[in-house]
């Protein structure tokens, strides 16, 4: 058995939204990839045979968490104004932890609808849904900082 | 202007760069005597506005009436002048290219010579084009030999040349036919056999001549179970097709337009976590396109190191390596394998 220290760091993971990296994220959760539909149907008949149908649906969203500070609100404001005015919001995305192997992409994403909006004494975060025609993903693990033994 | 100066893009082997346009543009290289060498004049969209410029009984008018009567698709159409005298082909395809017009990227000639065949491949195959070469030379069809122009360009493994025989070949443009009919195809996304000409008379051939032509790998147009087909999509190397010659170089081609839109469209393009940005924007999203369009096949993997993993060289040069990706072609079927029994 390997001996390695698997190292996270937050900061190592990039989020490109139409050749933009986006910072200024939340604290906590601040990017979340969800499948719209399971890869599968299961339905299992009265004698218990199973059966499975494919969807073949990888449409899914991405949640991204910003602090409402963060300039990048603006870009994401763009997008969803490009589109509002001539459909001319729909861009890549990519989620990928460079200190590991976890990817998620997809070519076709836009801004669904604008975050809803708070204002207090504190500093408050503005979630960004992207609706996505599909997301191809690969979660991984992270890199062994020590080696194996 | 090389794009590859900027974003050293290699899929397999390179291409000139030619604009969006100019991927569907045919340049046919002539020696009338309406211009003087090294003119280029078009793109003509139509036999129409050739008619403006050249008589009907001229050879770029012939030519041009076969691109043309492929259909609708087909509205690019450049013609360059050689003088027939003073300029060799691979003099004037390089005079064409360095100081008239490179903005084209189909290519088709006058000259029916061997060794004039010989020449414009060599440069084709340099500079990053597509050529048909026609021959109506009788010895392609002999399996005996070895010395025809079909059999030399194999031996050169020419890739970015493809032979087609036809009988009349001296006297008609095939070759402009059959560019009208594919040019418009989105590059890679249909196969070059199997497709009718309109205006072209077919061959017949005896099974060992097919036979010949296939070993040496020159198309040919014949009519099968009623049908007038191209057949079989070759260059001259083995292996290689041209929809696979063209879909890879549109591929590569439109990585490096994206690649500097990238770069224009932004103050810069940082050294930490560029390579993501690359990842995105340019590779994965060409390839993504190129899967939508049929040239390669989904399940492509790409590669990218992180900026720790760069050479402190590359890094101070701002050069950015080792980004890499693998895909399958599509491809296509042109010979079919079906056996069965039926019992009583």
């Amino acid at each position: 058995m390997g001996a390695g220290v698997y190292t996270y760091a937050a900061e190592s993971v990039r989020i490109i939204v139409g050749g933009v990296p986006i910072s200024g994220l939340a604290d906590g959760t601040f990017v979340s990839v969800s499948r719209d539909e399971q890869a599968y149907n299961k339905t299992t008949g009265a004698d218990g045979t199973t059966s499975r149908s494919r969807t073949g649906n990888r449409a899914g969203t991405i949640a991204i968490t910003l602090q409402q500070t963060s300039p990048s609100n603006d870009v994401l404001s763009g997008f969803m104004l490009a589109d509002e005015a001539a459909d001319q919001g729909v861009v890549p995305v990519l989620i990928k932890d460079t200190s590991g192997r976890t990817l998620h992409y997809a070519s076709a994403a836009w801004v669904q609808q604008k975050p809803d909006e708070e204002f207090g004494k504190e500093v408050s975060d503005r979630e960004w849904t992207l609706d996505c025609a599909r997301i191809d993903s690969f979660v991984g693990g992270n890199t062994s900082q020590t080696g194996s033994s | 202007m090389a794009l590859s100066d900027y974003a050293d893009i290699q899929v397999s082997f390179e291409a000139q760069t030619v604009s969006r346009a100019g991927f569907g543009t045919l340049l046919f290289i002539t020696e009338d005597t309406t211009e003087s060498s090294g003119v280029v004049n078009g793109p003509y969209a139509s036999l129409s506005e050739v008619e403006n410029d050249y008589a009907t009984g001229t050879e770029p008018y012939a030519f041009a009436q076969e691109a043309f009567a492929q259909g609708e698709g087909f509205s690019s159409l450049k013609i360059g002048h050689k003088d027939a005298t003073n300029d060799t082909w691979t003099d004037i395809i390089a005079s064409i290219i360095n100081e008239s017009d490179a903005d084209w990227y189909a290519l088709a000639v006058e000259t029916r010579t061997a060794a004039d065949i010989e020449l414009v491949a060599a440069e084709a195959q340099a500079r990053g084009k597509l050529y048909i070469a026609v021959t109506a030379d009788a010895a392609v069809l002999d399996d005996q030999d070895d010395t025809d122009i079909a059999s030399t360009l194999l031996s050169n493994s020419y890739s970015r040349t493809a032979v087609l025989y036809k009988s009349d070949g001296d006297s008609t443009y095939p070759e402009g036919a059959w560019f009208g009919r594919m040019l418009p195809e989105d590059p890679g996304a249909a196969n070059w056999a199997y497709k009718s000409l309109s205006g072209v008379a077919t061959d017949s051939f005896t099974s060992a001549e097919r036979g010949a032509l296939r070993d040496k790998r020159a198309n040919y147009y014949e009519n099968v179970a009623g049908n007038p087909i191209t057949y079989g999509g070759y260059t001259s190397e083995a292996g290689k097709f041209l929809d696979i010659i063209r879909g890879v170089d549109w591929l590569q081609t439109r990585m490096q337009e994206d690649y500097i839109a990238v770069q224009t469209g932004q103050d810069r393009l940082p050294y930490v976590g560029g390579g993501e940005i690359i990842e995105s924007e340019v590779v994965r999203r060409r390839l993504d396109i190129a899967v939508d369009q049929g040239v390669i096949a989904e399940g492509y993997e790409v590669d990218v190191p992180g900026y720790r993993d760069q050479d402190p060289t590359d890094r101070s040069a701002r050069s950015y390596p080792g980004i890499t990706f693998n895909a399958t072609y599509v491809g296509a079927i042109n010979t079919v394998g079906i056996s069965g029994v039926v019992s009583p």
